[in-house]
């Protein structure tokens, strides 16, 4: 499965993509998406991969803030379901927090 | 077996004792399960009563509290109660029962999302899917809600799990262990204690919740290293208030010798604390030239709200106690200058009880109350202005004695959480401390207390009003009292005696002392019913938007 939206409304702060895998359960993406919502951050492209073989999920998402993404990065990682959370983003250094 | 004895016998495989539910269609297997097993379960009259109930029971011992509903309105009332244990970390599981498998997302009788409705109000949450699974998403539940930064965990069942037919094995679900502070952050922390010359400690609910030997290893390190030291509401207990440089607790209604010594402090030893607007003040004002060392075990809290120069992830007993060790081996400054000024902060601002009047001052009813009842006791809040009042005027030798919704803030917190407290701990007093607003939040609680005879005291502090809402209302709303005038309040004693509740109406100073005594003594439930002036505030305050060194003192 994957699903792109490319968002049309003005940019606000700087954007940033992240990558995410995580474990494929009942409201994984939904979680996700509350996190970056709730946290001040504007979801702008998301891209979802699931494979139903090994229950795994990926996303890659770029979301806009005025805010650090270092601080959604954490709190993306501290979710029950994710494995991992990487900035991928060019505008800064790739960091990967295991969770 | 089916799946719901499956769940019943999953709970007392992993020690649970009691929990605290309602019945209803969807949760009627589990039910039925229960009326063969071997768990209490008590029957609060409404779910936010049972999610509370869990969460009084598990702040009380520093362990899992659990609540049992149904799904659709069950569900929906339990949500209250997992958003107060998610804001204050408290270990819960909730058990939700929910329309069979075939039949979620039609609409049916009394469906509801549980899932979804549960994403913002718990650490996390599980919809069984298949019957295999549900022994170990019970288990995985009690661990996730005790580990790390514990917190509440909703596992919601299908009804056609519950009846399935299952092979049940042994269970258990014990906390991961946290892990050890590396020894780098350590030494960057010790070398940022050793400079200081005005260094507070700040200490938050996280060490309680790290347990009792976190509590002993706190104090040791305060006696250790004689640095001046604050709490947060749910830090109270945690340090003791008999210590000399102790300047109790912070933020909005602190102490002023707490609030000015923390803006002048330059560094600043945070432990378990999360550095809330309500401890703050204006963040970018708080403690402005102090450096910051952060414990905690939630990674997401170092560097949330304020820059923390050196992380502590980890466990907490035994980083306080390395970094003890290393501050042994090498000393900082002397902080005999910054600890004289403590002790003559503290000897200005003492809180004074000598109000002129026939009536009743309520931080004088509440040391009184504090001083008459046994050490090991328990008190439940309710949430506004007497709140506020136990907080700066009860004194508690442990945080687990001291239970009060901070995050939340939950009008009708108190009463469930003391019918928790009383079964996590039967041998101990416990009180409820409420307002006559909170009082009516979760009245139908009486009905439990008097099912099971609990001995739980209520000390009702009626001021006609929605005190602390008025007094906001008087000092920045000019005075416009929209809707928090009380004077149509039920007779409470009255209204006790309907649940065989046994109480007393006190007005006046001089019946203060013979109504504390009455409540305390008093071999089962007992409602003491005080009259206050409706014009009495909580001081000092930091007004909103300000920093913590400008409290008002008076309304004037």
């Amino acid at each position: 499965m994957t699903t792109s939206a490319q968002s049309t409304a003005s940019q606000a702060g700087q954007q940033h993509t992240i990558s995410i895998e995580a474990q494929d359960r009942p409201a994984t993406v939904e979680r996700l998406l509350r996190v970056i919502r709730h946290r001040g951050y504007r979801l702008c492209r998301m891209a979802v991969e699931s494979s139903q073989e090994d229950e795994r999920i990926a996303l890659s998402v770029t979301v806009a803030s005025d805010k650090s993404v270092v601080l959604l990065q954490n709190q993306l990682s501290k979710l029950v379901d994710v494995s991992s959370v990487e900035i991928t983003s060019a505008e800064t250094n790739p960091l990967r927090i295991s969770a | 077996m089916t799946g719901a004895d499956l769940v019943v016998q999953t709970l007392a495989n992993l020690g649970v004792k009691t929990i605290f539910g309602y019945p209803g269609g969807a949760i009627m297997p589990v039910y039925d399960a229960i009326h063969r097993g071997d768990i209490d379960h008590i029957l609060c009259r409404n779910e936010q009563g049972a999610a509370l109930a869990a969460v009084g029971f598990a702040r009380a011992c520093n362990d899992v509290g659990v609540c049992l509903a149904t799904s659709g309105p069950g569900a929906t009332n339990l949500i209250t109660g997992l958003a107060d244990a998610m804001l204050d970390s408290v270990p819960v599981v909730a058990i939700t029962g929910q329309v069979a498998s075939p039949l979620i997302g039609t609409d049916a009788f009394q469906e509801v999302d549980v899932l979804g409705l549960s994403l913002s109000v718990t650490k996390h949450s599980f919809l069984v899917e298949s019957a295999s699974e549900l022994q170990s998403t019970l288990e995985e539940a009690f661990i996730l809600a005790r580990s790390g930064r514990p917190g509440p965990v909703l596992v919601d069942i299908p009804k056609d799990i519950q009846v399935a037919a299952l092979l049940g094995g042994p269970a258990s679900a014990d906390a991961e262990p946290a892990e050890s502070i590396a020894d780098e952050p350590l030494e960057q922390a010790a070398a940022l204690i050793r400079q200081a010359k005005q260094p507070i400690l700040y200490v938050g609910g996280g060490v309680g919740m790290a347990g009792p030997q976190a509590v002993a290893e706190l104090r040791r390190f305060a006696e250790q290293t004689g640095i001046p030291s604050i709490v947060t509401l749910k830090g109270i207990g945690t340090v003791e208030d008999s210590r000399d440089y102790h300047l109790g607790m912070v933020g909005m209604h602190g102490t002023k010798a707490a609030n000015l010594m923390v803006q002048e402090s330059d560094l600043l030893i945070v432990a378990g604390a999360r550095f809330d607007d309500r401890v703050t003040g204006k963040l970018d004002t708080f403690a402005p030239n102090a450096s910051v060392v952060h414990f905690d075990i939630d990674h997401c809290e170092i560097s949330k709200l304020r820059h923390a120069h050196v992380g502590l992830l980890g466990d907490l007993t035994d980083g306080l106690k390395r970094l003890g060790a290393k501050l042994a081996e090498q000393p900082g400054e002397d902080l005999s200058p910054w600890q004289q000024r403590a002790l003559a902060e503290k000897a200005q601002h003492q809180w004074r009880y000598d109000k002129p009047g026939e009536s009743i001052y309520a931080p004088k009813l509440l040391k009184l109350l504090s001083e008459q009842l046994p050490t090991d006791s328990v008190v439940a809040c309710d949430v506004g202005q007497h709140q506020m009042w136990v907080a700066q005027h009860m004194s508690f030798s442990l945080p687990y004695n001291h239970l009060s919704s901070g995050g939340l803030g939950t009008m009708g917190f108190g009463l469930p959480a003391a019918i928790g407290a009383q079964y996590s701990r039967p041998d101990a007093t416990v009180v409820n401390v409420t307002g006559d607003g909170s009082f009516m939040m979760n009245v139908q609680e009486l009905g439990t207390i008097r099912r099971y005879g609990l001995p739980v005291k209520i000390l009702l502090i009626d001021n006609e009003r929605l005190g602390m809402v008025r007094q906001w209302q008087q000092l920045f709303f000019d005075g416009r009292f929209s809707e928090t005038i009380l004077s149509d309040n039920p007779e409470f004693v009255t209204l006790a005696s309907a649940f065989g509740i046994a109480g007393r109406t006190i007005t006046r100073d001089d019946e203060l002392q013979q109504g504390i005594s009455d409540l305390v003594n008093s071999q089962g439930s007992y409602l003491l019913h005080v009259r206050i002036d409706a014009e009495e505030n909580v001081w000092p305050l930091v007004p909103p938007g300000a920093a913590n060194q400008q409290m008002m003192e008076t309304a004037e």
